[in-house]
């Protein structure tokens, strides 16, 4: 199991109503945004989903995500 | 002289009772609102909630209802779509009123709120605003005329 973090602009509720169901579609992940942090960080567990698949279903749903190492 | 006292304060005391159930009625159409609107997704309940003139202002946008009919209509398709239809989400609000007042049949609530969103049981995020709202009573119901939203600190 590994830990992704994201920076992303998931500030506002229907940003995270409008994410859940792109998240949703990517397989076995767990995830969390913290709101309350200035860069809103999305925090994915996951055993084989990659960042790309990640960032990939964010910005489908019309937002953004960058990896952070 | 005792009657006139007793008199006087059952009328101060059911003055008191019934704004206090005023004050009720308006914050349970505040909370109701979010739970139908916002949680339930209940497009077919907005009219009864909002004036036909009703104005959001957030995000720096001034925002109408057609605004907020658009927002419920997207999202529902977005959670009713093939992949999601079997996880569980939830928006969970909850409320602390800091003021409430009423002159006559217009309403005027300052509260902080706060919405809880859970996917399948687990929290993925929490956020917290401050917002006033104005109201005004159409034919014996309280309706939102005006939100001001603001995300608190």
């Amino acid at each position: 199991m590994k830990t992704l973090k994201f920076k992303t602009n998931l500030n506002c509720s229907k940003c995270v109503a409008g994410v859940t169901p792109f998240l949703n579609k990517v397989e076995d992940i767990n995830w969390k945004v913290d709101t309350e942090n200035l860069d809103k960080i999305l925090t994915v567990e996951t055993s084989n989903a990659s960042e790309e698949e990640i960032i990939r279903a964010v910005k489908k749903a019309g937002f953004n995500a960058e990896y952070l190492d | 002289m005792k009657n006139s006292v007793l008199i006087l304060c059952l009328l101060i005391s059911n003055h008191l009772f019934s704004q206090s159930k005023e004050e009720l009625d308006v914050q349970k159409t505040v909370e109701n609102m979010f739970q139908t609107i916002y949680s339930d997704l209940d497009e077919s309940k907005i009219n009864s909630f909002f004036t036909p003139n009703f104005m959001l202002f957030e995000d720096g946008e001034i925002r109408d209802l057609s605004y907020t009919h658009q927002m419920v209509e997207n999202l529902k398709k977005q959670f009713q779509n093939e992949e999601n239809r079997n996880r569980n989400f939830q928006r969970i609000n909850s409320f602390e009123f800091l003021r409430t007042s009423i002159h006559e049949d217009i309403a005027l609530l300052y509260y902080t709120t706060s919405a809880s969103f859970y996917m399948n049981d687990l929290e993925i995020a929490n956020m917290k605003w401050l917002q006033s709202a104005n109201l005004i009573k159409v034919e014996g119901q309280w309706k939102i005329q005006h939100l001001h939203s603001t995300i608190q600190k």
